[in-house]
């Protein structure tokens, strides 16, 4: 079970996340805004441009239209691994998704990425405004790795024997 | 193994790699600083109307117009980027709403979507 939080003047609700772009190479916190109504998460120019990624290494990347935010926009397709922190059972729990990455428009640069549907799906939201609460348990996931140390440990060791995978 | 397995393998690899103790501590780093900016909020927009700013450490960390100059302040300050939120103080509310949601026939993509009215 891990929490969000609402914005204090808009009323927003955001849920922190660790999101890791294995062929970037990049690692960095983004504040999502929680959107039931987006189909994909989106990472916009804004957290985009502050995790240092170069829009440049993407144009290869397979990219498709994004309809919404004040119109329309570009966007790139990016493997990436949403992890969260779930406090209560002391594990980390892993999406691995396509996530958009909306092209450098001014625009968009003043938006919040968006946490979509993609992953809420795999998410139970329960959302209490008057109270400022909005709890998310986890349904599925693609990976859990514990955090205490013990547990750690034997899933380590578990991984390392298994055989290495075909490349 | 199959497909599905594999892939899990292969993600859990990575985390491992990644040391899952440093991953959850720069996660509360940041869920700190994201705290913080909403908690303090209403001052911001007091402090920074219009204006970018950059929350690292629960403490507004610099400032500025633009988000270019504001990444740039941040490299000058040697402030690591991956730990801190950045977000833009805007003095007038601007509303979200969902124009449509209406799905073209074979096609993912909605039809009209998101804007903001101001």
């Amino acid at each position: 079970m891990f929490s969000g939080r609402f914005g204090n003047t808009t009323g927003r609700p955001y849920l922190e996340a660790l999101v890791i772009l294995p062929r970037l190479n990049i690692r960095s916190g983004v504040s999502f805004l929680v959107d039931t109504g987006a189909d994909q998460t989106v990472l916009m120019p804004t957290d985009a441009v502050r995790m240092g990624v170069e829009y440049r290494t993407l144009a290869s990347a397979k990219g498709h239209a994004l309809s919404g935010i004040e119109g329309k926009c570009k966007s790139f397709n990016e493997r990436a691994i949403i992890v969260f922190s779930d406090d209560s059972n002391a594990q980390l729990v892993a999406y691995e998704i396509e996530i958009s990455i909306a092209e450098k428009k001014a625009a968009q640069l003043r938006c919040a990425s968006l946490l979509g549907r993609d992953v809420l799906h795999r998410l139970r939201m329960s959302y209490n405004f008057r109270k400022k609460k909005i709890v998310f348990t986890v349904t599925s996931a693609d990976a859990r790795v514990a955090l205490d140390k013990r547990r750690a440990n034997s899933l380590k060791a578990r991984i390392e024997k298994l055989e290495p995978l075909p490349q | 193994m199959g497909t599905q397995a594999s892939k899990k393998v292969v993600l859990l690899r990575l985390l491992q790699n990644q040391n899952p103790a440093r991953l959850n501590r720069d996660l509360q780093e940041f869920r700190k600083a994201a705290l913080a900016l909403s908690s303090d909020h209403p001052r911001l927009i007091d402090k920074y109307p219009n204006q970018w700013v950059a929350v690292y450490r629960g403490k507004v960390a610099a400032h500025a117009s633009t988000l270019n100059a504001i990444l740039g302040k941040m490299k000058r300050k040697k402030i690591p980027q991956k730990h801190t939120i950045v977000r833009y103080v805007e003095k007038n509310k601007r509303t979200m709403i969902l124009r449509q949601a209406c799905l073209a026939v074979g096609s993912a993509t909605p039809l009209g979507g998101r804007i903001s009215k101001r």
